[in-house]
């Protein structure tokens, strides 16, 4: 929606229709229909993704790369720019994220940390409103070169809390 | 050749146990070592079987022997729709007589026409050297991963 939004804003209304019907698609899907079930078991709680992950076996990981893989398509046209790269170090409220060409960038940790944990593989899109205004949108990695037919668990995924914990060691021990 | 679901109430376990599938060559000794060892804890691992549609079945004659064992599940990663054919392994005394080719049409055509799934792919690992497959699979419409060694998982 926040795609559509930016879209309508461009007056890019063509793409923002589809990009619409793409969302619905996603949010239709039957892995969607796992995830809401979940949240609704667990209403009093606040969602932890890892687990609501292992839970429903796997089905969040399977509609952030829905979503991710639908809005590829789109990249082009929402004018925002787009670093994906792995979490290599959390600092208080900044996470460092690394792409495979060895640049760098600095972000705010969002208001639940899972997705910027370090080790997890994000993308983050920057958007420029004007001269005193950026959005950031931190989320799930999609690898558009993956092979198609693999299965979870795959390279691209939320990582176990034990994967999490080697990894904040050896950041640590880089340092 | 009736395709059922396998029964974990009945004899089925003990048939899985005891299924051959290799002549010999390594890439059958892995599919057959999975199809004993591992295939029940595969179908069995929930919430993951659950979610990802898994399902093991095996293929019987008119007699009630066991021909072919077959598991598939739903394709889970990137965009792309429709089942992931995991094993497909005809018994080593119901080969070689046009029962792999009839087994494999009927596994494929029912996992092309009558599952029901998100999607129109089947696709399923398919090893270098086990030419049958990658033939039966182009013919077919069955898209291949092709891997260097199988796995065997336990």
């Amino acid at each position: 929606m926040l795609d559509v939004a930016r879209l309508v804003r461009a007056g890019d209304l063509d793409v923002a229709a589809e990009v619409h019907n793409a969302a619905e698609k996603v949010a239709t899907h039957r892995a969607a229909g796992f995830v809401a079930d979940w949240i609704a078991r667990h209403r009093d709680e606040e969602p932890d993704p890892l687990r609501l992950d292992a839970d429903t076996g796997g089905a969040l990981t399977r509609l952030g790369l829905l979503t991710a893989s639908a809005r590829a398509k789109f990249a082009g046209r929402l004018r925002v720019e787009i670093f994906a790269g792995r979490v290599i170090d959390v600092s208080g409220r900044v996470a460092l994220v690394l792409d495979d060409q060895g640049r760098s960038l600095p972000i705010p940790m969002t208001g639940s940390p899972s997705t910027t944990r370090a080790g997890s593989l994000v993308v983050v899109d920057t958007e420029r409103l004007d001269s005193a205004a950026t959005t950031i949108w931190v989320r799930p990695a999609f690898d558009p070169d993956a092979d198609p037919n693999a299965r979870v668990p795959g390279s691209v995924r939320v990582l176990t809390g034990a994967e999490q914990q080697s990894l904040r060691q050896s950041a640590a021990s880089a340092r | 050749m009736i395709l059922r679901p396998y029964d974990r109430t009945g004899e089925d376990l003990e048939r899985l146990a005891e299924f051959t599938c290799s002549t010999g060559l390594p890439f059958e000794d892995a599919v057959g070592d999975w199809i004993r060892h591992a295939a029940v804890g595969w179908v069995d691992d929930a919430p993951r079987s659950t979610f990802q549609r898994r399902a093991l079945a095996l293929v019987e004659d008119n007699e009630g022997g066991l021909v072919a064992v077959a598991a598939w599940q739903d394709i889970v990663r990137v965009d792309v729709e429709g089942i992931w054919l995991e094993a497909l392994a005809v018994a080593a005394d119901h080969q070689h007589s046009g029962t792999g080719q009839r087994v494999y049409y009927l596994i494929v055509d029912r996992l092309i026409d009558d599952i029901d799934r998100v999607g129109n792919r089947v696709a399923g690992p398919m090893q270098l050297a086990n030419k049958w497959s990658h033939t039966a699979g182009e013919r077919h419409r069955v898209s291949s991963h092709r891997v260097p060694r199988f796995d065997v998982r336990r």
